[in-house]
């Protein structure tokens, strides 16, 4: 079946084009970076004008299991934010349709010693290349203090106010008190509808958007290019990475960001660790292969896990990404640093606990609460360990346990002989008492 | 996840569920011998103070459906009693009590 188009419009007119991972690749999407963090993401898809139910709807579609429906309008929120994030969900501004052009001009403020800034709605920055803004929904405090020694005056202040009256319907104009004017501004700062950029604003980036060949609503459908024409062959699928992926549990999402009132781990927060942090983070191994031993990436020394800090053993949790980068650490903690931490929230191509000797494996389990990882998807990492140069007699040996794909107990069975034994949940059924039963839909919720 | 009892549910009762993760067995004491090491070494004072009026609230809440905390814990109810009260036993919480 043909793939709808979706096309949504925010609370301020605007109108965006939304483009699924598993449709084809064109120029000039919003970049992810653009979207900075989980809050400013979640705030922009507060404000699209999309009900519950389509949100909903929108998640059955792109994921490969089905969302749990009882998920409130601010669950779905918070996990359609994450997958604009992953880039799984990316969005077109259609300058052509809504309050094309009127982009509104916003004052600069003129600071002693310091480069000019102005106010800006956040969702505004999305239409310029992404760069350095300050944000001050974590920093109530500092809000207040920036605002007080900028010691704006009334027409800087009104001005200000002016500008930001109609997106973000604030109270402007010779009726609105100093006091009321600055209230409403640190509130906006607060609450991330406002960021402070340097005022060197270019002009909007309308290039490609604008020559893209869309037709506003006529007989003939919305298209952002011919690969949306019937027949077209789709080069790329969900998983056009190296491996296949699954994300974390919905009940998960969401971990990571502090405004969260209805995160699992409240009040802790889950740590996220960046792919370009991984190499100098405390906690965090990129693994890789040399002369058949596993190593820190990073230094060449063999990866050990008899220090490992978890009660329950089995070593140290580890990760792989679609692109095959392996990532493990020796530290766990619930409520604070997980499976997830170690991708930044992203999807897993494979997760579990590693148990590794002086650079030997010993044993890998696909036990992870937030991810759920099929064994299949624990047999990719064995095959990028392979690629790298670990010898297969070597993986063979590696035992292997967790739950299989029925979701029985799995005993531990060396790495050769799980493979070659593919009948593996049918010869568990045949003798049930040998194994703890955990029902077959233990990782659909 | 959450239900009716949200309001009343201690914040370190889903990070002890957590470990429900990796635990087959939930009645083999080996498991637990770890425990006092790993709470000494990665919990300060506060921690321990949630985590015990976690495990206090579930003693005194048995019937609630544990599962609802955490996604995919697929134990029985029974079964994370017997993790609880395992937890409680061979932890240090409660040992200057």
């Amino acid at each position: 079946m043909r793939r709808q188009k979706i096309i949504i419009q925010d609370s301020f007119g605007r109108y965006y084009r939304l483009h699924l991972w598993s449709e084809a690749p064109i120029r000039a999407p919003i970049k992810p970076e653009s979207f900075r963090d989980n809050y400013f993401t979640w705030y922009f898809v507060s404000k699209l004008k999309v009900e519950h139910s389509g949100w909903l709807q929108l998640l059955t579609h792109v994921s490969e299991s089905p969302p749990n429906r009882h998920l409130t309008l601010h669950e779905c929120q918070h996990a359609i934010a994450a997958l604009i994030l992953r880039g799984v969900i990316k969005l077109y501004r259609l300058t052509h349709l809504g309050r094309s052009g009127q982009q509104t001009s916003y004052p600069s403020i003129n600071i002693p010693h310091g480069e000019p800034y102005h106010f800006i709605p956040t969702t505004e920055l999305l239409s310029h290349e992404p760069r350095e803004a300050i944000f001050f929904h974590r920093e109530p405090t500092q809000a207040t203090h920036f605002i007080q020694q900028l010691a704006l005056t009334d027409e800087q202040l009104a001005a200000i106010t002016r500008a930001l009256s109609s997106p973000l319907h604030l109270a402007a104009g010779p009726t609105a008190a100093r006091v009321t004017q600055i209230v409403q501004l640190e509130q906006a700062l607060v609450e991330g509808k406002v960021a402070v950029e340097q005022a060197r604003l270019e002009p909007l980036k309308q290039d490609n958007l604008e020559t893209l060949p869309v037709t506003p609503a006529t007989d003939k459908p919305m298209t952002l290019g011919p690969h949306e024409e019937g027949g077209f062959k789709n080069p790329y699928s969900p998983t056009n990475e190296a491996y296949n992926t699954i994300p974390m549990s919905e009940g998960f999402i969401g971990e990571d960001d502090s405004t969260n009132e209805k995160r699992w781990n409240k009040p802790k927060i889950v740590e996220y660790v960046s792919e370009d942090s991984r190499r100098t983070h405390q906690h965090v191994i990129e693994l890789d292969v040399k002369d058949g031993l596993l190593i820190n990436k990073n230094n060449g020394v063999p990866f050990d896990t008899s220090n490992a800090n978890t009660w329950w053993g089995g070593g140290a949790i580890f990760a792989m990404d679609g692109k095959g980068n392996i990532v493990a650490s020796n530290y766990q903690k619930p409520h604070e640093f997980h499976h997830t931490s170690l991708l930044a929230g992203g999807p897993a191509a494979a997760a579990g606990m590693i148990d590794v000797s002086n650079g030997v494996i010993v044993a890998v389990t696909n036990r992870s609460g937030h991810y759920a990882p099929s064994q299949e998807q624990i047999t990719q990492m064995f095959e990028e360990l392979q690629k790298r140069g670990m010898a297969r007699k070597d993986l063979d040996k590696v035992m292997r346990s967790g739950y299989s794909n029925a979701g029985h107990v799995m005993a531990p069975v060396p790495h050769g002989a799980f493979i070659s034994q593919n009948d593996f949940d049918t010869k568990q059924s045949a003798n049930p008492r040998a194994y703890t039963y955990i029902p077959k839909d233990w990782m659909n919720q | 996840m959450m239900n009716m009892h949200e309001t009343e549910i201690p914040t370190g009762l889903s990070a002890i569920l957590y470990g429900l993760y990796h635990v087959e067995n939930v009645r083999a004491d080996e498991l637990y011998k770890g425990l006092p090491n790993y709470l000494n070494i990665n919990l300060d004072e506060e921690e321990k103070r949630e985590y015990k009026q976690a495990l206090d609230w579930a003693t005194k809440n048995p019937s609630f459906d544990f599962n609802s905390i955490l996604p995919n814990l697929r134990k029985t109810n029974d079964e994370i009693l017997v993790y609880l009260k395992k937890y409680r036993q061979f932890s240090n919480l409660f040992s200057a009590e």
